[in-house]
């Protein structure tokens, strides 16, 4: 059986044996020698290790930055922090106004429907100290001004004809829906005949939304019942 | 590896490895391989649950949208652009709420000032356009479709939007290149680029977006908070996969159906009251 | 052998360039400095609004949700296709070895490397994210996207024009022999693939088909066939190298080949016209009408088929107008006409709407207005491809390949396997 060396061509035979010259020039030969090329060795392995370990962790990290990953891009996702807090968070604080929102029409509307997200004052004492913002007549005309499309049968008013519209908390409690305070009228005229003489659909102004036509008494009954009664004295 | 981490520690950690801190490298690989998604230490005071315990393989989410509802008050589109700071450019919605006024001699027009972010005129703008009495009209709330079969995962050249277990198609910001393919291909136009200079907490300008079905919220229990604002329940949520939820008396009327079924994208948002063919 | 730089060696150098870049500019005729000047500030527009363009920077474009892909994916389209045309045009001659169209050989290399590089410059122009997309296509391949097939064979495609290019100039004839039939197919396959990225849109009928592919291919061979008309015109014309052979073999080829496009693309954009204005698909009649008889139809009747189309034929038909300047008319109309083709496919697709598009209502047709920073970069894009293909007449051999012009039994004996060689 031929060496296999015998088949290499005699400049490579040539050169592989310089390089056994060359290594026989590091061998060791004392103790000291040995566990010096020992530390070396196992130092070099070490760095050797460490730095396939850093290759192999930045290749990994790189795949993870451009590569497929769907889970960890799922769970980023999924750790973002709500803002809006859902229903249940508020009662253990406001128990006044949601228990009049509970009993309500109103009662499937979300406090942050109207109140705005809310997330933070939920979970936090300094931002819950702050005093609510009471939200603006435009929040009730959203849903309530009588607009194209709404569905028949749902609460809308003409904000064209409807007393004071822009200031709806004058009258209606949002919470519970109710109508607390009856507008009182300061009436230009005196001596009037009966309210619905003017106040008729078909009149010269239009009984508010929500109305049914009806004599002086019940009329007065809501509306000379202010402070001051003036609507009751002009007459 | 801890899901509370902000997106972009993983941009330091990066440099960090470049850097060649091969005990910082075996530490993250180590909890990367070993670690379960579960940290019950973390966050315990919050009130909001963590989503932490969540399996996207026990759940299929859907969405029902009752057009027959639907007050257009705009409520959600805001509650949407709060929740997930979507750009507040009126042609970057995830949501929006649009108006089909249909006229007697059966024109019909479509009208969405910004979105319906700030409710509708009272006095409907297309009114004047069809020049004819009103018919009907109704609102259709609208937002992605959350396709089982979605046209825009798989026209993305670089796997960057992508369809999760429970049923959500979600878009990662870090592996999107915004050549809008995704957006042409959509055939509900849910999806927009987000303009620059908009500077979005985990987000990035310049990819695409779209709605999530608040998948931050709906990972916690809570719903998407679109539905959770809507004063008049035409938006509902729920898990098909939960026997018990309320969705599945919704899903069984007669009068459901999805929007375009032509394109056979199955969508995952159910209608009720849509009429004729709304797009 | 030790070389020694000196910092006065090194400050010798801008000295020796300018002196090289004065004497070359004097020794130019009025016109070519004229001609150089001007492409030269049209690039320089286009740079400019490329660095204006550069990201954060692409809220200077005008496209919208409702109308996402604007002018510059119509520009990259049109340079695109038009690179694998030119490979196309000329596969005739540089893999089937049919001698009429040898000419070909180099000038279509040449121009089809700097179309690429064109189209690539402005499809990273239009991506957000161009790096992203260089390692998100490999490190997270997305078979089911025509868009990233078309990366990848445009990518080979690129590979093998460069190649094919170097090999050329280096005469390596056996490496540009292979080159050549693989950039061949690639420029099959590149523009097929762009065509697919349009026609898996079901969400736009007007593109979304299976005639949609083939068009692109057959549009890609006239607008490179039109492209080799006026470049080889240009060559006849100022006495080039080889001008000899460009009047009498280039120019008649470039006509033939011209003749064929223009009669297949007519015959295809008819079938396609008729099938699609009587197709029951939602929206894809109204789409056809808007070029038909809607707010398209002037570009549509006078640019694409009037000027792009029909005119050309007359051009290559009539006996008065075969000579090269009745080439050079009938290819620079085409070529005219194909821009229109692709900024009209581009906006047709995505004018009717199909649906509010992230709450944009668009009636009755979705709005895109370009933007001057768009325009100034594929003016630039286009002045660059004409400018690098001046310098590259003045300074490259434009010879003819000595490769192609050995002798034909030399040829059998490279392709035939040694079984059959015989029976030859």
């Amino acid at each position: 059986m031929k060496r296999p060396s015998a088949s290499l061509p005699p400049r490579l035979r040539q050169t592989r044996g310089a390089v056994a010259t060359r290594l026989e020039r590091f061998r060791p030969r004392t103790p000291r020698g040995y566990a010096l090329a020992a530390a070396g060795s196992l130092a070099m392995i070490a760095v050797l290790a460490i730095g396939s370990f850093a290759a192999a962790f930045a290749a990994v990290t790189f795949y993870e930055e451009y590569g497929f990953r769907p889970e960890a891009d799922a769970r980023e996702w999924a750790a973002h922090e709500p803002a809006y807090a859902g229903q249940g968070s508020c009662r253990s604080c406001h128990a006044a106004e949601t228990g009049r929102q509970l009993t309500s029409q109103h009662r499937t509307i979300s406090c942050e429907s109207c109140h705005g997200p809310l997330a933070a004052h939920a979970s936090d004492r300094a931002i819950a100290q702050l005093p609510l913002e009471a939200p603006s007549a435009g929040m009730c005309a959203r849903c309530h001004a009588a607009t194209t499309g709404r569905p028949v049968g749902f609460p809308q008013v003409d904000l064209s004809t409807h007393y004071r519209s822009g200031e709806c908390r004058a009258c209606h409690d949002a919470h519970s829906t109710a109508v607390v305070r009856p507008p009182v009228v300061v009436h230009p005229q005196v001596k009037l005949p009966a309210c619905t003489v003017c106040h008729k659909p078909e009149g010269l102004k239009e009984l508010p939304t929500g109305h049914e036509e009806a004599d002086d008494a019940i009329c007065l009954g809501c509306h000379a019942a202010g402070a001051d009664g003036l609507h009751g004295a002009s007459r | 590896m801890n899901p509370t981490m902000p997106p972009c520690s993983r941009r330091t950690v990066l440099k960090a490895g470049l850097l060649a801190l091969p005990a910082l490298g075996a530490g993250r690989l180590l909890s990367a391989w070993l670690a379960s998604p579960v940290d019950p230490t973390a966050q315990a005071a919050e009130p909001l649950p963590e989503p932490l315990a969540y399996d996207p393989a026990t759940h299929d989410w859907v969405f029902v949208c009752d057009a027959t509802r639907c007050i257009g008050c705009g409520l959600c589109v805001e509650a949407c652009k709060q929740e997930n700071d979507v750009p507040l450019e009126p042609e970057c919605n995830r949501t929006w709420v649009e108006r089909h006024t249909i006229a007697e001699d059966g024109s019909v027009v479509v009208d969405s000032p910004h979105g319906g972010i700030d409710g509708f005129p009272p006095a409907t703008a297309a009114d004047g356009d069809v020049g004819e009495r009103v018919h009907e009209a109704y609102f259709v709330p609208r937002l992605c479709m959350q396709c089982d079969d979605p046209p825009c995962v798989s026209v993305c050249p670089v796997s960057a939007t992508y369809k999760t277990e429970d049923g959500v198609v979600l878009v990662d910001p870090a592996r999107c290149i915004g050549c809008g393919y995704c957006v042409v291909a959509c055939p509900y136009g849910a999806r927009y680029i987000v303009p620059a200079g908009d500077e979005l907490p985990g987000g990035y300008p310049g990819v695409a977006d779209k709605c999530t079905f608040c998948y931050h919220r709906t990972t916690r229990g809570l719903t998407p908070a679109c539905v959770g604002v809507c004063p008049v329940g035409a938006r509902e949520f729920g898990d098909r996969a939960d026997p018990g939820a309320a969705v599945h008396a919704l899903l069984e009327d007669p009068r459901v159906r999805v929007m375009r079924p032509e394109q056979g994208t199955e969508p995952r948002v159910y209608y009720l009251g849509l009429e004729g063919e709304v797009s | 052998m030790a070389v020694h730089v000196t910092t006065r060696d090194l400050a010798g150098i801008p000295h020796a360039v300018y002196g090289a870049v004065r004497a070359e500019v004097l020794s130019q005729p009025f016109a070519l400095k004229l001609w150089f000047a001007f492409l030269t500030a049209l690039c320089l527009l286009g740079a400019a609004g490329a660095l204006i363009a550069l990201p954060p920077g692409w809220e200077v474009f005008g496209t919208s949700p409702a109308f996402e892909w604007g002018v510059l994916i119509t520009g990259y389209v049109f340079f695109a296709v038009t690179t694998s045309g030119l490979c196309l045009a000329s596969s005739l001659g540089t893999v089937f070895n049919i001698e009429r169209f040898l000419p070909f050989e180099k000038r279509h290399a040449v121009l089809a490397l700097l179309s690429l590089v064109t189209a690539f410059g402005i499809i990273a122009l239009d991506l957000h994210f161009p790096v992203r997309m260089v390692f998100g296509a490999v490190l997270s391949p997305s078979p089911f996207s025509p868009m990233w097939w078309m990366g990848v064979f445009y990518g080979a495609y690129l590979l093998f024009l460069i190649v094919e290019v170097a090999s050329m100039f280096t005469n390596h004839y056996t490496i540009h022999r292979i080159s050549c039939v693989c950039s061949s197919v690639t420029a099959v396959f590149a523009p097929l693939t762009l065509g697919a990225v349009f026609a898996v849109l079901a969400a736009h009928p007007f593109w979304h088909g299976a005639l949609t592919p083939p068009y692109m291919i057959l549009s890609a061979f006239l607008s490179g066939t039109a492209l080799l008309g006026i470049v080889f015109w240009a060559v006849h014309r100022f006495r080039l190298t080889d001008f000899e052979r460009a009047a009498t073999v280039a120019l008649p080829a470039a006509r033939f080949l011209l003749g064929i496009a223009l009669v297949a693309t007519i015959g295809l954009l008819g079938v396609k016209l008729v099938t699609d204005l009587q197709s029951t698909t939602p929206y894809l009649a109204e789409t056809t009408a808007t070029l038909v008889s809607g707010p398209l139809a002037l570009p549509f009747w006078i640019g694409r088929v009037g000027l792009g189309l029909v005119i050309p034929i007359v051009l290559l038909a009539l006996p008065r107008t075969r000579t090269p300047d009745g080439i050079l008319a009938a290819s620079a109309l085409a070529f005219v006409g194909l821009i229109v083709d692709r900024a009209l496919f581009v906006h047709a697709g995505q004018m009717v709407p199909t649906t509010t598009a992230s709450g944009i209502v668009s009636d009755p047709f979705a709005e895109y207005v370009p933007t001057l920073v768009e325009l100034s970069i594929l003016v630039g894009a286009g002045a660059f491809v004409a400018l690098m293909y001046t310098l590259a007449e003045r300074f490259l051999d434009m010879r003819p390949h000595l490769g192609h012009q050995v002798p034909a039994e030399v040829e059998v004996t490279v392709f035939v396997p040694a079984a059959t060689e015989g029976v030859l």
